[in-house]
């Protein structure tokens, strides 16, 4: 410890007055006040807990996991997703926050981008991206603005899917297979206004389903066909008691949960009952809305190792806007492969180019490199008065030698599948972190831009 | 010159501050508005207060920078939750200064809670309230009692019972 610098004017050595710090009694933990053992104890994970739950009578009753409002249990919750969500309007007021706990940590896993596998409806996007709410998560579809909108660049964000808590503390998850909420942008922004989420509740086109990880990076999202049956079995009357005392706004979740149990229970609010015939096609042996699977798009941004890695967005050689994927694989290779409409050759993921050598070229270029590149055009979009909107990402610092065939080539064999130089190609990386690939068998670059910076979609466009 | 500030410790001794340094506790800054310069502090030892204060020194010219856009955005989420986020260490230096700052025995360190606690100085709260946290990470209750010397008032039946029945709620993690 260093000597402080400062000015002792006076020591006036007065008798001890604090009854503390008595040398003999050793201070103890639970001398603490009560906030400030629940501030360390939030520090904890759940094991960890439990092990200090154990130490006295006065802990078992603070970490219980089971009691209704633990503040040991939500400040738990605050400390390790505050900044994301709001833990506290998740649940409601006699709901167990351990509860709370064990969802969002299972849920957690959801955020970020996740890519469709297998069939799904014609024109359904792939790509899938999932965020925090105040008191859910939202999956929502990601997809290319039609029309060069957003300055060409504009992406559609449509919320379709989203998972929370009901009253009870149950998970449960509904998803709108039209594919989007006429309030999307209430439930997705800050609901403050109860009667702006109630018109979203109202929306029989609201599917329960339920939502199984098989291992981390896979999902399946399920219709929950046996969801009305539970239902039922919730006292209606209770149930007519709640709905009847305003409840907070942003309870969305406790809210579509307690609308679905009026709407099957007997002695049901008539003003709040839909008509009888749909609630038997529901209740009916129909599927509103077949399985899809997910698998997680684990890196999605670049990194200094792997600078061309992530979910990117540009203009191909149709002049439409895709979505492409680069990866690192553990062999050392790089593949690119775009992902796209349902309906599509490869199931809308089909390769672009790949290389396995990845070491880039440095400045300065040879000649031949530069004249390759000089001699190409830019795909932009193109703006309403005709003239490209060129927003070039400027000087080239890296180049690297990549590779569009994915027939087998069997070394030796006198045939070749055509000229080599047809399927080669080149990236070439800008200084802003950027970059654009092209192939030697045309001269378009196709410029790259990020479809997402820190954990938020770029570009997003209303869907008018 | 520094305005000065006179903070008297619980055995009557006295030490000026410089009145940033005094600042970083809330306590001290709202009384002083009240326009007193003469503080005392009658819970709080020489020998607590001495490390407080060489706490604030050293983290005084680290605050005296406006809060970066993340860290206001941090204040308003935080605003309406019991749990207070200050803005983490950035500064790798001066997080192995906290680092040694905090090597200190659990008596000591308890010290420094209380005072911390009692002063209202946000990032000295957060670092020993999570230093102390980190001393129960990966201990049995036992040696948890042992430590922070917590009285043990279970039966043994009872302390069996409530050793299985917790190690069931979490156990898949």
């Amino acid at each position: 410890m260093t000597i402080p610098i400062f000015v002792v004017r006076s020591v006036t050595l007065v008798p001890r007055a604090m009854a503390s710090s008595n040398s003999t009694l050793a201070m103890s933990f639970s001398d603490f006040p009560e906030d400030v053992q629940i501030n360390i104890l939030s520090f904890l994970s759940p094991s960890e807990v439990s092990a200090f739950a154990c130490t006295s009578r006065r802990f078992v009753a603070l970490c219980g996991a089971a009691a209704p409002n633990s503040p040991l249990w939500l400040a738990i919750c605050e400390r390790r997703w505050g900044f994301r969500t709001r833990p506290r309007s998740w649940v409601s007021s006699s709901a167990s926050f351990a509860r709370l706990y064990k969802a969002l940590d299972r849920w957690e896993h959801l955020i970020g981008f996740w890519r469709r596998i297998g069939h799904g409806g014609p024109g359904t996007p792939h790509l899938v991206f999932f965020e925090w709410g105040p008191s859910y998560i939202a999956g929502s579809r990601v997809s290319p603005a039609p029309d060069a909108a957003g300055g060409g660049y504009g992406v559609l964000k449509v919320p379709f899917l989203w998972l929370g808590l009901s009253q009870h503390g149950e998970l449960v998850s509904f998803l709108h297979p039209g594919g989007r909420l006429d309030s999307s942008a209430d439930l997705l922004g800050s609901v403050s206004d109860s009667s702006s989420s109630s018109s979203g509740v109202a929306d029989p086109d609201l599917v329960p389903v339920s939502v199984s990880f098989m291992g981390c990076s896979h999902f399946v999202v399920e219709e929950n066909r046996s969801y009305f049956a539970d239902a039922r079995e919730v006292d209606s009357i209770g149930v007519l008691e709640e709905i009847e005392t305003s409840s907070p706004p942003d309870r969305l979740m406790s809210e579509i949960y307690q609308y679905f149990a009026i709407r099957t229970s007997p002695g049901g609010d008539k003003a709040m009952r839909r008509p009888r015939k749909k609630e038997r096609e529901r209740s009916g042996g129909r599927h509103l809305w077949e399985a899809e699977h997910f698998v997680k798009i684990n890196k999605y941004y670049p990194t200094p190792e792997r600078p061309l890695q992530g979910l990117w967005k540009g203009f191909s050689e149709d002049m439409i806007l895709e979505f492409y994927l680069v990866s690192y694989d553990d062999i050392g290779g790089i593949t690119c492969r775009r992902v796209g409409e349902a309906g599509e050759q490869f199931s809308g993921y089909s390769p672009v180019f790949w290389t396995s050598n990845t070491t880039f070229l440095e400045s300065p270029f040879s000649s031949d490199e530069q004249d390759l590149y000089a001699n190409r055009e830019q795909i932009c979009p193109v703006n309403a008065d005709g003239r490209k909107s060129s927003d070039s990402s400027g000087v080239v610092s890296r180049i690297l030698c990549i590779n569009s065939s994915y027939d087998l080539v069997i070394p030796g064999l006198s045939a070749s599948s055509g000229d080599p130089r047809n399927v080669e190609g080149r990236i070439w990386e800008y200084d802003d972190g950027t970059f654009g690939f092209g192939f030697l068998r045309n001269n378009y670059i196709i410029d790259l831009k990020h479809i997402a910076v820190n954990e938020f979609l770029l570009d997003i466009v209303e869907d008018l | 010159m520094a305005k000065m500030i006179k903070l008297v410790s619980g055995d009557g001794a006295e030490f000026e501050v410089e009145e940033e340094v005094a600042f970083q506790s809330k306590i001290i800054k709202d009384i002083v508005a009240d326009a007193d310069d003469v503080i005392p502090l009658p819970t709080v030892s020489s020998k607590v207060l001495i490390q407080v204060i060489e706490y604030c020194r050293k983290h005084a010219a680290v605050n005296s920078f406006p809060l970066s856009p993340s860290s206001s955005a941090a204040a308003a989420a935080s605003s309406s939750s019991s749990i207070s986020y200050s803005k983490p260490v950035s500064d790798p230096a001066l997080r192995a200064w906290d680092n040694e700052f905090v090597k200190l025995n659990n008596s000591s360190l308890f010290d420094i809670v209380i005072a911390a606690n009692y002063l209202d100085i946000e990032e000295l709260v957060d670092l020993v309230l999570e230093t102390v946290a980190d001393r129960i990470k990966g201990k049995q209750a036992q040696e948890i009692r042992r430590q922070f010397n917590i009285e043990n008032d279970f039966t043994p039946e009872e302390e069996e019972a409530l050793r299985r029945e917790n190690s069931w709620a979490f156990q898949n993690n």
